[in-house]
């Protein structure tokens, strides 16, 4: 296996980067456009999985990766208290986890992992490339860093939502607090119909 | 209750034992194969100021880190010494300094670790932690 390190990584997401933007930025001036954000990724049973598969459901999409002890867990425990706070709400939302270290983040790492948050968290991991383009038009950022111990991995943290129809809606800060997070989840539910 | 503290801490510097005690100290539980957790403490100090310079964990790799967020990206920096202030306290907690366990034996939920945190005037402090589930907070 060729090693995709982290300037690697870094340069293919600041590229995916710019083109998203571009994309972005052409499909907002000529018609307003929905801004769908496809991708391809594998599913903890290696299945493929697309955008597609969460049609019907409010997405609540972040990256990161198992063998982030400190700010991972904080977030996951953060988006299972919005779900119940969001009350029957919860049901129309599905949390997605995307691994930014596949080469750790295996499918049935991701799932035993999520399995201890509530079992409601939706695991994806995919190839470097896959992870990288993605993340790239979720304008979120990774980068693989040597520590004396290893490496570890440097992430945005932003939590994105995606309506029922695949539409891009807007990113979430993952420390907000959950009771307000679920209102503000709420508002925009009410506001488009499922 | 704050008497109670009061009166402890006149007893201890009479004593002449540690100025610098760890309160709280917990680690979160590892999952499956995973070999990666983050312990966190209090440590209080009632002398003059110190560092906190390493901490060590049995078989495992232990360094102090801070999670900072640069620029919307989250990192984990190594921290070379960790300030404790003269009277007061350093709290490690989620989100900010903590300890990163690598490499080590898996971590049971209610087992316990040995920390051997080392200050630079206080020297060695041992403690147990408790291991707490991967959603504590
Ligand atoms: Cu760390």
């Amino acid at each position: 296996m060729t090693k995709f390190g982290s300037w690697q990584a870094l340069v293919v997401a600041l590229i995916f980067a710019a083109a998203g933007m571009v994309t972005y930025i052409g499909t907002r001036d000529l018609h307003e456009k929905p801004d769908r954000r496809d991708f391809l990724l594998q599913g903890t049973e290696g299945q493929a999985v697309t955008l597609d598969a969460f049609k019907g459901k409010w997405v609540l999409m972040f990256f990161g990766f198992t063998s982030c002890p400190d700010i991972c867990p904080n977030t996951l425990l953060n988006i299972a208290n919005t779900l119940e706070a969001l009350g029957p709400d919860a049901k129309d939302v599905q949390p997605v986890f995307i691994t930014v270290d596949p080469e750790r983040d295996t499918g049935p790492v991701l799932k035993d992992y999520l399995a201890n948050f509530g079992g409601h968290v939706v695991g994806l991991t995919g190839t470097a490339k896959q992870i990288a383009q993605t993340a790239a038009r979720y304008q979120t950022f990774y980068s693989k860093r040597t520590t004396e111990d290893g490496y570890t991995m440097d992430h945005s943290t932003a939590v994105e939502l995606i309506s029922p129809e695949g539409v891009y809606l807007r990113a979430f800060r993952p420390d907000d607090d959950p009771d307000d997070f679920a209102k503000e989840l709420r508002a925009v539910m009410r506001k488009s119909p499922t | 209750m704050k008497y109670l503290v009061f009166i402890a801490s006149l007893l201890a510097s009479g004593a002449a034992t540690a100025e610098v005690t760890i309160a709280d100290a917990w680690v979160r539980e590892t999952i499956g194969a995973g070999r990666t957790s983050a312990g966190y403490a209090r440590i209080v100090n009632t002398g003059a100021a110190d560092r906190l310079v390493a901490v060590s964990v049995p078989a495992a790799m232990a360094d102090v880190h801070e999670s900072r967020e640069q620029g919307g990206v989250m990192r984990m920096l190594p921290v070379k010494a960790l300030e404790i202030p003269a009277k007061g306290e350093t709290v490690l907690k989620p989100g900010g300094y903590h300890i990163m366990i690598m490499n080590g034996p898996p971590l049971k939920r209610g087992e316990t670790v040995t920390l051997t945190f080392t200050f630079e005037k206080a020297g060695k402090i041992t403690v147990p932690a408790k291991i707490a589930p991967i959603t504590a907070p």
